[in-house]
């Protein structure tokens, strides 16, 4: 199997830390961004398999980082997971002009983070495998 | 990390890669992007005045517009034998400007534009000459290679100052996940408070207000939230001042009447002209609504709820439902209890009228005497209860023995003193009856060893079993029995002091003797009175 790449977005180094090393970890390449103007540049050069963001950041929000990529036919098929701190003042409205397939709220589980990637991504977790196995 | 702790980060990296180019003989000035003077040489005297001349300051800014255009700049001849060696300084990528060192060589001082240079500056060439001598020392070749050196150390500072930014976030973090850790523990410790609800909501509060930042965090429980709270409720609160306590109570109430059981809610608290942040949270059992715990006016850096915020209050809450929820059965199961004692009790005293509410007074006695004797109120519970079924061995004693007038015979007798005994085999496999058996088995015992079933004298005999020996025998001696009329108080406490340290416990009587008996009192009249009522009911 190829190598999956993801983008993980985040203002807050020691967000965008335990997201990558999660990541890496279970065989992504991971790329990094510290506001949505450098993720878009990433995104648009790199075009990573999926973007887990954060939602406030300095510059560009996660949300308006997500339109933009959505806007622009090389990276609109790019699923998303945003990781929020204000989930809850989230419009559906706003979503929708996206392609972020999940919000989660922080604290946050790492694992569930990379649950969520991988069955965006329509891969088999590791945890699955193993429950299958057993 | 954020753009002022880069800031920070950079500003710490230029300081200290300019001091170590200073030891190296290398002069350094700071240029914003466009080559405007940030900074001027750290050395004083004829270097720094040669530099900030304006002759100088051109040939920076020459030099900046070309590395403008350039994806690294590049060490420049400033003019022959002066090398200008930039470094980039960037911030969030983009170029904010460069710390230039400037490798002079010997040549250079010969040149007409070092005397262009004093000139415009206004310097005795010849004095400045020497003084620039001892900074001279660079060719072409080591001014290549202090750049590159520059550029190494100035990558390494910007890198460490960064990851010691990180590293400081990451302990805030981390100090912050452990208060969120240790706060749930904290709670999770503490539900066995099932008796005192309002307690466990005082640490609920205290912990939130301790963790969180928030101006103050009040709870408020809705009516009937749980039995053993049946009184007035109370706001709880943490961190309200003095002065604000009725505004914090006042709002937490309004809020209460306004809470949905099914989600958090993010609303403002207006006051004194300001409008800051508050959360409420529903705390709730089977989706009713039981109450709701209010995070008010959030302070510190961030004046918005969060989900962190949120999740913890929800925890918190969920805590409390499932706390309430413990509590009720609880309350359920130890209502069960008594019940099923009582209705015992009851079926004894339905065998003998004489003794109609005699075990409810034997076990408010016994509990009186366990008062005042300072045992602990779990004891003291206990007591009672051991007083409630100390005659339930009566229920296997024939009805007309119980009942008889007039004198027993032996064999009567016997059979009365079978009813420790029975009572005792009726509740042994009652595992939450297991302490009060002793009371049941022995409370005919006496102090002298010539009671029954065991014989068992002075402290042989379990101390409940003594309690309800005397709250017994007074109750006794206090009612119409079926063979002779009540004894007058006076002379049944007289009784009971005479008969210390032969029937009873010496130092327990001189105790009980001294009970206050006035609820006893209102015990005895209240049967007298159903007693009437019964026989009422009859004649009719």
């Amino acid at each position: 199997m190829t190598q999956r790449r993801a983008l993980v977005v985040d203002d807050e180094a020691h967000i965008t830390h335990v997201v990558t090393l999660k990541l890496r970890n279970a065989g992504f390449e991971v790329l990094t961004a510290g506001d949505g103007e450098e993720a878009f540049e990433i995104a648009c050069a790199h075009l990573p398999d999926i973007i887990v963001t954060d939602l406030q950041m300095p510059y560009m929000s996660g949300l308006e980082l997500c339109e933009k990529l959505k806007l622009n036919p090389a990276t609109s098929h790019i699923p998303a997971i945003l990781v929020t701190a204000r989930g809850h003042a989230l419009a559906a409205a706003d979503l929708a002009k996206t392609n972020i397939r999940e919000v989660m709220s922080k604290p946050f589980s790492p694992r569930e983070v990379l649950a969520k990637a991988h069955r965006l991504l329509g891969i088999e977790s590791e945890e699955a495998r193993e429950g299958e196995a057993a | 990390m954020n753009s002022g702790l880069t800031k920070v980060a950079t500003d710490a990296a230029r300081s200290i890669v300019r001091e170590r180019c200073r030891e190296l003989g290398l002069a350094t000035v700071a240029l914003d992007a466009v080559g405007g003077l940030v900074s001027a040489p750290l050395e004083d005297g004829a270097l720094r005045r040669w530099t900030l001349s304006p002759y100088a300051l051109r040939l920076l800014s020459d030099a900046s517009e070309a590395w403008g255009s350039e994806d690294r700049a590049a060490m420049r001849a400033l003019a022959p034998g002066l090398w200008a060696l930039p470094v980039e300084e960037t911030q969030r990528r983009r170029r904010t400007g460069y710390l230039v060192g400037l490798a002079m060589s010997r040549l250079w001082l010969e040149t007409e534009e070092f005397l262009a240079g004093c000139q415009s500056a206004q310097l005795d060439a010849q004095a400045t000459r020497s003084a620039l001598l001892p900074f001279a020392v660079f060719d072409e070749r080591s001014a290549n290679g202090a750049w590159m050196a520059m550029r190494w150390m100035q990558e390494d500072r910007t890198a460490i100052g960064g990851s010691t930014a990180e590293v400081e976030g990451f302990s805030h973090q981390l100090a912050d996940s452990f208060e969120e850790i240790s706060l749930l523990y904290k709670l999770g410790a503490s539900m066995n408070e099932v008796n005192q609800p309002e307690r466990f909501l005082k640490l609920v509060c205290d912990e939130l207000h301790a963790t969180l930042g928030y101006g103050w965090i009040g709870a408020l429980l809705v009516r009937g939230a749980t039995r053993s709270m049946s009184g007035a409720r109370r706001v709880i609160t943490a961190g309200a001042l003095v002065g604000e306590q009725a505004r914090v109570e006042r709002f937490v109430r309004d809020l209460l009447g306004r809470t949905l059981p099914d989600a958090p809610a993010v609303i403002a608290v207006e006051h004194g002209g300001v409008s800051r942040a508050a959360l409420s949270h529903p705390i709730t059992r089977d989706g009713r609504l039981m109450g709701v715990i209010v995070a008010g006016e959030k302070n510190g850096a961030d004046p918005q709820v969060t989900s962190m915020d949120i999740k913890l209050v929800g925890a918190a809450s969920a805590f409390t439902g499932i706390l309430l929820d413990n509590a009720a059965l609880y309350d359920d199961q130890q209502a069960m209890f008594l019940g099923t004692l009582k209705a015992l009790t009851a079926a004894i005293d339905a065998k003998d009228r004489y003794t109609r509410g005699h075990s409810e007074r034997v076990a408010h006695l016994t509990r009186m005497l366990a008062e005042a004797v300072g045992l602990t109120p779990k004891e003291v519970e206990r007591t009672h209860i051991a007083g409630l079924v100390h005659d339930v061995g009566k229920i296997g004693v024939p009805e007309d023995v119980l009942r008889k007038a007039g004198k027993l015979t032996d064999e009567e007798f016997s059979l009365i003193k079978l009813h420790p005994d029975i009572g005792y085999n009726i509740l042994k496999d009652i595992p939450q009856l297991a302490d009060v058996l002793p009371g049941v088995l022995h409370h005919h015992e006496r102090w002298d060893g010539r009671g029954y079933p065991r014989r068992l004298e002075g402290e042989q005999i379990p101390f409940v079993a003594r309690l309800i020996a005397l709250a017994d025998s007074f109750d006794a001696m206090s009612s119409t029995r079926t063979y002779r009329p009540a004894m007058p108080r006076s002379s049944v406490l007289a009784e009971i002091a005479k008969c210390g340290g032969s029937q009873f416990d010496p130092e327990l009587a001189q105790v009980f003797v001294t009970l206050d008996l006035s609820v006893y009192d209102q015990m005895v009249a209240r049967h007298v009175e159903a007693e009437r009522g019964a026989m009422g009911g009859q004649a009719a």
